[in-house]
């Protein structure tokens, strides 16, 4: 008798848990899209209030502290808006920011790498209503107004926007004799300078490939030379990369292997960059971001640029980061000053120059510091003919992992490039299809 | 013991033995000691053992206010959550051992698939709750989470430790009088006290090491646990080693020490709770 | 349904032979379950809301986020991951990683419990051993797996490092190739935790009466019989069950495998953990992700009262 007492009071109790949390949780779906709302209680005026408005920022844990300067200058500067640092490890940004907006509470402000994606799950809005148009087209670079906008509307606001570009090691080069490229050198030139730094006794290898699975650097050092051949991502929301062009930039980059080194499927770019610190890469491409994650790193390191080689044609992608709102935020309007004053001319200055980045702002690019050097090469690069702003497409996340899943597959000779990349497209065309509108 | 005697070469044999295998063994964790003192300039291609070796990663790491301030938040959930899972599972192992009653292998079935809940569906559900309930940014609900996701190994747990004992003792003392709760404090926990060290300690380094809670719960940096501040050295593009790894070795000292602690006690009382009290 | 419901659960509760606590039975009953209520209640308040709310999340969300689209309980979700041309291959490489995993923790800790148990050596000794093959359990897991893939790599880890000094020709990558990638992590997975399952099990030993071995030496039973025929048995329970726990914890784990491979490559370390997080993180389809945990959930309960089952019929 007791047992079935007992069996009765459990399963009431997991019926009533049931209706309890289906009342309880019934987010209402979040609106893509929201019209500012009319200024609430807190106004923001540059006279000290009454109340204080706090905001939070989730930035990236791992970027300089430069960024907490910025903060406080801000802070000072609007004394009735609090900004609350969440400093997250990068990787768990996009996590954080998906379950926040879930639970109903996430940052106002957040430093975004995966716009696209986080347009499509609705967890940033859109900011043409705040953005004045002409200031932003003329103070921001076009690769810098690219990035930062999906579809033709703008979402963030750009913090640092560079093209793809060739790291080389000054002294593999000096020793063996090779020029370093310059604007116009070609993939065969590319083929020959490889071999010419790949000395296998040795254990030097002329150029590095990355293809671990955890690393986005996988698909992201694919794009450039699908572009190049004259290829396209994608089209009327279509996977394209599967064509003919996009065929033959596998294979060539599968023609590279003898001088990659060997089993680099799982390699990650930290281990790209260790293998060429310890001269034993030559070069690798990938964002401008890492001239200066190698010259902090290590200072004695002689870094040397080069701009992308040009296959049938010239191509590249930009990436970077940029500030967003979320459509939850209930500070918009503060919100929107933070970033505002984040991405002023003065400050997007000083913080690129700070932590050596490529600057979206056309000011920022014509200070001396991007007029010689690599920085200077690396500001150029975004300046090229073919270079498009990556990550144009819904789900960035996932259409990437699938993708980075099947140049493995190629890489590893598992399957043909025409098969890899078909399947790939095949798989892209699933997800794509669900956001035809 | 088992083996009361044994010929002299293998006695010499099995410590060299024991020794070797433990070498090989925890060698990844000596190959992270040793690399803790590589300078950040230094990669790691150049060879496995650093080739100029520097103090200066672990003073940078100590002098870091914040990253020595996780260690005191990480040891105050951690403690919490230990103590109230021991709070909590000390009756209801205590009772699974002793009673009989129905639903009894049915509970206990439940406690066994609690565990299986993949841990990101738990965090979801759990972190839309936290913030309903206002608990976000607190050390509220990651104490509770530990103490939730260590529970049924707890109770179980601490089951067999009251299974060892012998129901004399308490049975000695309700004769004398005692209810059975005080039968139960004044005289099972005392012997117990072996066994309740090392599910405390268990269950402390299991929130000791946990990251996932630890890292969506909390969002201001001073309350930061130390796994979540170890983890921002985990970058967009490249890992700062020079940070990571010190500070993941001063991360397992406390464990160790904790290891030593209860080693003692178990050799010391589980021989005794076997025996007459 | 709420018939239905109670139906299964007194199908699944195995009857006991009560007689003979007639005597006590009455006043320990209700004693047993206060003692228990602090327990329960505390995990009725704080689990049964995630269940209900997976449960609900399975069934109703049938869209993208975690808003409840369809208006009744519809198997869509749960269809959708069973047709999931992946759900097979994913299904063996959790079995393959969490099996794998929990023979390698029960095996290893076993006999390093023994030996550690039944050897006559210094207690010094043995204690400072204790404590150092517990070591990789007190390195936090994330960063565990960060420093494996440096240790794993086919050009700038140590191991690869050693094998180019003494010219060996293999290539040493087992993260990068899809033939070797699991079982990495899988022996990751051992290394990390048998030190717990060592500690376990080296308590279960010590809690057997040492007056029985005394007996049986007298008997005359030597070292070997007395392993098989004492220890063993004695402590069969707590391994089956420990073995149990072991299984359906490890093929819920997320941590390890999604940092060491995100489940590449190609999908061959994918498995359960890391499907449901692509899922709700990337593809942003929490509905599946829930009813991807809910079939993992019910598998581990059947394996449970399986075991359980088998255990308590002794």
């Amino acid at each position: 008798m007791y047992k079935r007492t007992i069996n009765i009071t459990l399963s009431i109790l997991i019926v009533a848990s049931f209706m309890l949390a289906s009342c309880q949780s019934q987010p209402t779906s979040i609106p893509v899209t929201e019209a500012p709302v009319a200024t609430e209680a807190p106004v923001a005026t540059e006279a000290p209030a009454m109340e204080v408005v706090e905001i939070t920022y989730m930035r990236q844990a791992d970027n300089p502290e430069i960024e907490l300067d910025y903060v406080k200058e801000f802070e000072e500067k609007y004394p009735n808006i609090k900004v609350n640092v969440d400093s997250v490890p990068a990787n768990d940004n996009y996590n954080k920011l998906v379950l926040t907006t879930n639970a109903g509470n996430p940052p106002d402000v957040f430093m975004s790498f995966w716009t696209a994606s986080a347009v499509s799950n609705n967890l940033i809005m859109s900011l043409e209503d705040y953005v004045d148009k002409e200031d932003f087209n003329k103070r921001f670079s076009s690769a810098g107004q690219s990035y930062a906008k999906y579809q033709d509307i703008i979402y963030a606001i750009p913090w640092r926007a560079g093209s793809s570009v060739f790291l080389l090691n000054c002294k593999m080069f000096e020793e063996a004799g090779v020029e370093i490229p310059t604007l116009g050198w070609t993939w065969d030139d590319l083929t020959v300078i490889s071999e010419k730094l790949t000395n296998r006794e040795k254990g030097t290898y002329g150029f590095g490939l990355v293809g671990s699975s955890t690393d986005y650097a996988t698909e992201w050092q694919f794009w450039p030379f699908l572009l190049q051949a004259g290829g396209k991502i994608t089209e009327n929301n279509r996977a394209a990369f599967n064509s003919e062009a996009g065929v033959e930039a596998l294979e060539y980059l599968i023609s590279l292997a003898p001088y990659i080194p060997e089993g680099f499927t799982s390699m990650d770019l930290n281990q790209i960059v260790d293998l060429m610190v310890s001269d034993k890469v030559a070069m690798f491409q990938d964002g401008p971001w890492f001239i200066g994650i190698i010259q902090s790193g290590h200072p004695n390191f002689d870094i040397c640029v080069a701009p992308m080689p040009v296959g049938k044609t010239s191509g590249n992608i930009i990436g970077g980061t940029a500030l967003g709102i979320s459509p939850l935020s209930e500070h918009k309007d503060e919100a929107w000053k933070f970033i505002e004053y984040m991405t002023s001319d003065d400050v997007l200055t000083r913080w690129n120059e700070a932590t050596h980045n490529i600057p979206p702002n056309n000011a920022a690019l014509e200070q001396p510091t991007y007029q010689e050097g690599p920085m200077f090469v690396a500001a150029q690069v975004v300046n090229q003919p073919g270079v498009i702003p990556a990550n144009q497409y819904p789900e960035s996340d996932a259409l990437n992992g699938i993708m980075r899943n099947y140049l493995q597959a190629a890489y590893l000779g598992e399957m043909t490039p025409k098969e890899a990349l078909d399947k790939a497209a095949e798989e892209w065309n699933i997800i794509l299809k669900q956001y035809d509108n | 013991m088992l083996i009361t005697r044994m010929p002299h070469w293998l006695k010499v044999f099995s410590y060299i033995g024991l020794t070797l295998s433990a070498i090989i063994y925890i060698s990844p964790y000596l190959w992270m000691v040793v690399s803790s003192f590589r300078p950040s300039t230094e990669p790691f291609a150049m060879g496995i053992f650093p080739h100029s070796w520097t103090i200066n990663n672990y003073i940078s790491v100590l002098q870091d206010q914040e990253l020595m301030g996780s260690f005191f938040n990480s040891f105050k959930v951690a403690a919490t959550a230990a103590t109230l899972a021991l709070v909590l599972g000390v009756p209801a192992g205590y009772s699974f051992a002793r009673f009989r009653f129905r639903g009894r292998d049915l509970m206990m079935s439940f406690l066994m698939v609690v565990p299986t809940f993949p841990g990101i569906l738990l965090a979801i559900s759990l972190f839309v709750m936290a913030v309903r309930f206002g608990l976000y940014d607190t050390h509220y609900p990651l104490i509770l989470a530990n103490t939730l996701l260590n529970l049924p190994f707890t109770i179980w747990n601490l089951r067999t430790v009251f299974e060892a004992t012998s129901r004399e003792i308490e049975e000695s003392a309700m004769v004398e009088g005692c209810s059975r709760l005080q039968a139960l404090i004044k005289v099972v926990l005392p012997i117990t006290l072996p066994g309740l060290a090392a599910t405390f300690a268990f269950v402390y380094i299991l929130a000791w090491n946990e990251y996932l809670f630890a890292t969506t719960f909390i969002s201001t940096n001073e309350k930061r646990l130390i796994t979540t501040t170890m983890a921002s050295a985990i970058g967009q593009f490249n890992v700062n080693y020079s940070k990571l790894i010190p500070a993941a070795i001063l991360s397992t000292l406390p464990l160790i020490a904790l290891f030593i602690l209860i080693q003692r006690y178990i050799v010391k009382g589980l021989a005794m709770g076997s025996t007459k009290g | 349904m709420l018939e239905y419901i109670v139906g299964v659960m007194n199908y699944i509760t195995p009857t006991k032979n009560f007689e003979e606590d007639a005597v006590m039975r009455n006043i320990k009953i209700s004693a047993a379950y206060w003692f228990i209520l602090p327990a329960m209640l505390f995990f009725i308040l704080l689990a049964i809301y995630p269940s209900a709310f997976v449960l609900i999340l399975s069934f109703f969300a049938t869209g993208k986020g975690i808003t409840i689209s369809a208006t009744h309980p519809s198997f869509a979700n749960i269809i959708a991951v069973w047709e999931n041309v992946n759900f097979g291959k994913f299904m063996y490489q959790t079995f393959f990683y969490a099996g794998g995993a929990t023979l390698l923790h029960i095996l290893l800790g076993f006999t390093l419990a023994l030996i550690l148990n039944i050897l006559p050596l210094n207690p010094a000794f043995t204690r400072t051993m204790r404590t150092v093959y517990l070591i990789p359990w007190a390195i936090t897991p994330t960063v565990v797996a960060i420093l494996f893939r440096i240790l794993l790599s086919p050009q700038v880890g140590p191991i690869a490092i050693y094998l180019k000094s003494i010219g060996a020709p293999i290539v040493f990558g087992p993260l990068g190739q899809p033939a070797w990638a699991l079982l990495a992590v899988t022996l990751t997975n051992g290394w990390m935790f048998t030190p717990f399952y060592l500690l376990m099990i080296l308590s279960a030993m010590q809690a057997i009466d040492p007056g029985i071995y005394e007996a049986a030496v007298v008997d005359g039973a030597n070292g070997f019989q007395q392993i098989f025929f004492i220890t063993i048995p004695m402590i069969k329970n707590t391994l089956l069950t420990l073995g149990m726990f072991d299984f359906v914890t490890t093929a819920g784990y997320f941590d390890l495998t999604w940092i060491m491979t995100q489940g590449g490559p190609i999908k061959s370390s994918e498995i359960i953990s890391t499907w449901v997080y692509r899922t709700a993180f990337q593809s942003f389809e929490f509905g599946k992700a829930s009813a991807i945990g809910l079939i993992l959930f019910s598998i581990s309960v059947i394996v449970s009262i399986i075991v359980l089952r088998a255990i308590n019929k002794e």
